[in-house]
């Protein structure tokens, strides 16, 4: 071929886009190491699509640059890959509902049930008594007291398991729990004034179960019997232990293990405590001992019990109390705890069909704190504030709540309180 | 089919060969981090990034256009690896003009004086191509810088078939050589 069929055929632009085969590259350049036009064809070959190839590449820079300011103005600053979107787009459904449902109920876990009393509160004066006070002059203890005693009870005598028991009181002697008993059934229907008078010469003592109780009442809670013949229902099942309480301990309503020191003590308060407290301070034993004691400690106070010996108490008890309403009591690890259980709307006592509206649990530790479920539907408790007791749900009539690691049921048909250990 | 959907690299393919220009903006705004932070790592610039991305780009684009282009991998892998090479060449002819700037010229390699002459050649040939009309400049990238086979040339210019797009492509192209030629003799006799 001569140089007029290499230009025509082109050749040589095929030779510089590589698209000759390897015989015909080998014979084109046979052609133009000998011949000076050709060679100078490819070399203008060479300028025209250098200059081809500058020239789309400043222009495709070009349009890169400006496509992508378009870009950017028309989807923003940053590109955002589509899986991060999909993922955005998971979370905000996730947390956007869970968002919204918390921020929603947030104000019933806020809400507190104010509870209601009975009778008006009583304006004590001394709502928080710390150790070695003084008497109030203008608001004396006789008032307090009027509290848990308003009238003089017939003194109840014990029955005989229950002497036995106080006899076996770990930490506590025979006599002094026999006269325990027996003097506070005297100084119940004696007069107020023995209490100060005990107060008053002995400024320096630590408190007793009497002085720290207050201020359970003056939360309005209606965990003592506000009658005397409440106490005996109590006294008669569980016994009544002689020992002292501190001021150190919880509310006052914490018995302490008994020693040889406060033997002594505990008799002077036998002799002062109100039967009401009596009632309480009956638990006491329990809470240094086993489980098994532990829960016979679990105790209905509120309601009278059928084995109390005094019937005419038993049905003052119950109609002391509100026929919606049902109380009980236990001692869990040093604890007082007191379940009330609300039926607000409703003259008959919750059952099966008819559940409570509302719980109030009271946790005496240092100071009266309330815990207030309010019932919602499909047997689940929302809880309003928070403490140590954490109610569980109501199932087949029974009410599951948990204290501490330890999980009770209370039957609210049958009023008994039972421990599971977990 | 979402999740395939949510990497639409094949459509982007597509796209460069129907030749949507816009892709290359959202290309180089979806990789420009990337390139970014591996030339920042590595002794480059923003500048640097910004330069070896759009250079990638025109390569996927190229690839893409000559029609036998199959991507076996993810399209970022792709142009990461544009990058890299480019950006290493790229620093071996700095430190080959460096290198220059204080010694004499390697024999077989052109000389600073050859680099501007072929440089004003270039620029020749650049202002020759903005002579001609518009369907010829275009033709004429489209098939020499693109790569374009000249049956999506055809479609994308309007023409009836590929073989009218190549005698029009070898028209405009002795266009230009007349251009081209009276240009370079105008600049030796200058």
């Amino acid at each position: 071929m001569n140089c007029k069929d290499y230009q025509t055929d082109e050749w040589t632009e095929r030779h510089l886009l590589g698209l000759l085969t390897p015989e015909e590259l080998q014979e084109f350049e046979a052609h133009w190491s000998k011949c000076a036009q050709c060679r100078h064809h490819l070399r203008l070959q060479q300028v025209i699509l250098a200059g081809i190839d500058q020239a789309g590449r400043e222009g495709m820079k070009q349009d890169i640059r400006e496509a992508a300011l378009a870009y950017r103005a028309e989807k923003g600053h940053r590109y955002m890959p589509a899986f991060l979107k999909a993922a955005a787009a998971i979370l905000m459904l996730v947390a956007g509902p869970g968002l919204i449902y918390i921020y929603t109920s947030k104000p019933e876990f806020a809400r507190v049930a104010v509870p209601v009393l009975q009778s008006p509160p009583k304006d004590l004066g001394t709502p928080h008594p710390t150790a070695a006070e003084a008497p109030v002059a203008d608001k004396p203890i006789a008032d307090e007291t009027q509290l848990y005693r308003k009238s003089d009870s017939t003194p109840v005598s014990l029955p005989k398991q229950e002497a036995v028991r106080l006899s076996t009181a770990p930490g506590v002697k025979d006599d002094v729990a026999k006269k325990g008993v027996q003097s506070t059934r005297r100084e119940a229907s004696g007069p107020d004034d023995s209490l100060d008078r005990q107060r008053a010469s002995r400024p320096g003592q630590r408190r007793t179960v009497q002085e720290d109780a207050v201020p359970i009442h003056a939360t309005g809670s209606k965990i003592l019997p506000t009658d005397e013949k409440n106490a005996p229902s109590v006294n008669q099942e569980q016994g009544v232990a002689g020992r002292e309480v501190t001021s150190q301990e919880w509310a006052g309503l914490l018995v302490r293990d008994s020693n040889e020191a406060d033997r002594s003590e505990s008799s002077l308060m036998e002799e002062t405590a109100p039967s009401g407290i009596q009632a309480l301070r009956a638990l006491a034993p329990l809470v240094s001992t086993g489980v098994q004691q532990r829960v016979d400690s679990l105790t209905n106070v509120g309601r009278s019990s059928p084995a109390s010996s005094d019937s005419s108490a038993a049905a003052k008890s119950t109609d002391a109390l509100s026929s919606s309403h049902k109380q009980w009591y236990f001692e869990f690890e040093k604890r007082h705890v007191f379940v009330t259980l609300e039926n607000a709307g409703s003259d008959t006592l919750p059952s099966q069909a008819v559940l409570p509206d509302s719980f109030r649990v009271v946790v005496t530790r240092r100071a009266p704190t309330v815990l207030v479920m309010r019932w919602q539907s499909k047997g689940a408790f929302e809880k309003l504030k928070a403490t140590d007791v954490k109610m569980n749900s109501v199932r087949d009539n029974f009410l599951w709540f948990r204290v501490g690691e330890r999980r009770y049921s209370i039957d609210l048909k049958q009023d008994t309180t039972a421990a599971m250990a977990e | 089919m979402a999740l395939i959907n949510l990497f639409p690299e094949k459509q982007i393919i597509e796209r460069i060969v129907a030749n949507d220009r816009a892709v290359l903006g959202e290309l180089f705004v979806r990789y420009e981090q990337m390139v970014l932070r591996y030339l920042q790592s590595h002794g480059g610039s923003k500048t640097d990034a910004e330069d070896m991305l759009q250079e990638a780009l025109i390569v996927v684009w190229q690839k893409s256009c000559s029609g036998d282009f199959e991507l076996t991998s993810k399209l970022s892998t792709y142009v990461m690896a544009i990058v890299k090479n480019k950006w290493r060449a790229e620093c071996r002819k700095r430190r080959r003009f460096d290198t220059e700037a204080s010694e004499d010229p390697v024999d077989g390699q052109p000389s600073s004086l050859e680099t501007l002459i072929s440089r004003e050649q270039t620029d020749a040939v650049r202002v020759a191509l903005q002579a001609l009309n518009s369907p010829c400049r275009d033709l004429l990238l489209l098939y020499y810088f693109e790569r374009r086979p000249f049956k999506s040339i055809a479609r994308i210019l309007g023409f009836s078939n590929a073989a009218v797009a190549k005698s029009k492509k070898y028209q405009c192209k002795k266009r230009l050589e007349k251009l081209l030629t009276a240009r370079l003799q105008g600049m030796e006799k200058e």
